[in-house]
């Protein structure tokens, strides 16, 4: 039944997905052209030692791609469902109804995560022509926070999605995006590292208010 | 056997009471048509049987198991069609079959392809680019594969021109006339109801008015007219054998279940002389609209 579930999932977002792998090896590739570039004109030990003393980064690039993608794969994947009331059709299967969102959330957050994980990859691979892995390191840590900060900029659109109440889907909406802002507050590296356990929490946190706002929408949208 | 339970069952929206006190049952094997004007609740109800909404009091049971702690085995036994047609219009014809068949361990793809066949469609072709008849042919053909013990259909004529009707009427009779299905039917076309069900539900004032057998039910509804004067007036209004009367142009019409010639005794025991009774015929949509009003 779940693989179902995600094989219709999967249906929804494979276009998004795709779109959103492109942008990241697009981004990738045209960080790793200006990188390269800038290492013939400048020579290295002054890009170093920019990187490393004046924490100049090459990954600004990154700042938004993540949320971007989280938010489209939220709408891609939420609002097919609540055209004509047509999560119905899901909350009739027969699953459990909790368990039927809850899968569809947790799937959304998985094509992020994998996504993350094939940027790293693929940042990694490009920039280990250019750079030794003392500054790709720090790169990639510098953009686990905006990572983060696409999956709460998905569990909250999913959160506004399906909160039945308009109020509150205005409340939710303007705290995802303080969060957000909080998230992508700088753009040196390393330069939310202090904060990663606070943005890691609060990741966790959207995803429990999503399910909170699951739980009373399968109550009260019709 | 029982397969729907409704006991005491009650459902506001904020202040606005929808109905009150419902207690209903409907048998196995029965084809039951809910029928109420719009706004009366039907799909209320039906979203109360699904369990996608909550009523304020009350329970209602399927399969003698309450609709909020159904099992997964019983809600595979119930096929729901969503007013509309309603499916995954993202999904090829191929797709949302694959999609279905995962849940459902009685599966029967043989049956969701005969109807799809006769549409001479590609499978991957989207259900997004079909018309509304079309939608309704893949939507009964899920149906159908399911092999539900229990179907609810919400206006299921709805956004469908008369020949898909009458296709979607012909093969629903044919499937549980062979499948020994229970029905429970809600729909605005009252004709297409009468070809359907053989129990007739009628919603109004907040409660069910009239729960029985359609033939019983059309056998002992009379509609009458009657030349309108102030005296017949008065009378249909205080007599308990009229059900409802209401004012046409010229004329009277009240609703009965006694026959022309009780009725006229009726009329001459209260001395309401020389008005003559004329009946009229009784379709389910004629009995329907007389009982509820035309307002």
């Amino acid at each position: 039944m779940i693989r179902s579930l995600l094989y219709k999932e999967w249906l929804k977002v494979r276009w998004v997905t795709l779109g959103g792998f492109l942008l990241f090896f697009s981004l990738t590739l045209y960080a790793f052209l200006t990188e390269r570039s800038t290492l013939i004109q400048q020579g290295a030990s002054t890009t170093w030692y920019r990187h490393l003393f004046m924490f100049t980064t090459y990954i600004g690039l990154f700042k938004l791609a993540p949320v971007v993608i989280g938010v489209a794969l939220s709408v891609f994947q939420f609002l097919p469902e609540l055209g004509q009331k047509r999560l119905r059709l899901s909350l009739h299967l027969p699953l459990d109804p909790k368990i039927t969102l809850l899968t569809m959330v947790l799937f959304g957050e998985a094509i992020l995560l994998v996504g993350m994980v094939f940027l790293f990859v693929v940042l990694t691979l490009f920039m280990s022509f250019l750079m030794p892995w003392q500054l790709i390191s720090p790169a990639i840590l510098s953009i686990i926070p905006w990572g983060l900060a696409g999956i709460i900029g998905y569990n909250f659109m999913v959160v506004v999605l399906l909160e039945p109440v308009f109020f509150q889907r205005l409340f939710h909406g303007a705290t995802g995006t303080v969060l957000l802002l909080f998230c992508m507050q700088k753009t040196v590296m390393e330069g939310l590292n202090p904060q990663l356990w606070w943005i890691a929490l609060l990741t966790f946190s959207s995803l429990l208010g999503v399910l909170y706002t699951g739980n009373r929408f399968a109550k009260i949208y019709t | 056997m029982d397969v729907i339970t409704a006991s005491n069952l009650t459902h506001h929206y904020g202040t606005k009471k929808v109905f009150e006190n419902l207690n209903f049952s409907v048998k196995q094997g029965k084809i039951t048509g809910l029928l109420g004007k719009n706004g009366t609740g039907k799909t209320t109800l039906i979203n109360i049987i699904n369990n996608f909404l909550i009523p304020s009091t009350g329970e209602v049971a399927l399969f003698g198991q309450p609709a909020q702690a159904l099992t997964r085995a019983n809600k595979a036994r119930i096929g729901y069609l969503i007013e509309g047609h309603i499916q995954y219009d993202f999904m090829s014809i191929a797709q949302i079959e694959r999609f279905y068949s995962g849940f459902y361990p009685r599966w029967n793809a043989r049956k969701y392809y005969e109807l799809i066949d006769l549409m001479h469609l590609k499978p991957s072709h989207k259900i997004a680019k079909m018309s509304c008849g079309q939608r309704s042919q893949v939507a009964l053909g899920l149906i159908f594969a399911q092999e539900p013990e229990l179907l609810i259909l919400d206006d299921f004529s709805m956004g469908l021109d008369p020949g898909y009707r009458r296709l979607f009427i012909d093969y629903l009779k044919h499937y549980v006339s062979t499948h020994n299905l229970t029905v429970f039917v809600t729909s605005h076309i009252v004709q297409d109801m009468e070809k359907l069900i053989n129990e007739v539900m009628i919603f109004d004032d907040y409660q069910i008015k009239y729960q029985e057998q359609l033939s019983e039910f059309l056998n002992s509804i009379h509609i009458y007219t009657a030349p309108k004067t102030r005296e017949f007036q008065r009378w249909c209004t205080h007599n308990p054998q009229v059900l409802r009367s209401e004012e046409l142009a010229n004329e009277i019409q009240l609703v009965s279940r006694l026959k022309t010639d009780e009725l006229q005794q009726h009329l001459a025991q209260d001395q309401i002389m020389a008005t003559t009774l004329t009946p009229q015929n009784t379709s389910l949509e004629d009995a329907f609209v007389a009982l509820t009003g035309r307002y």
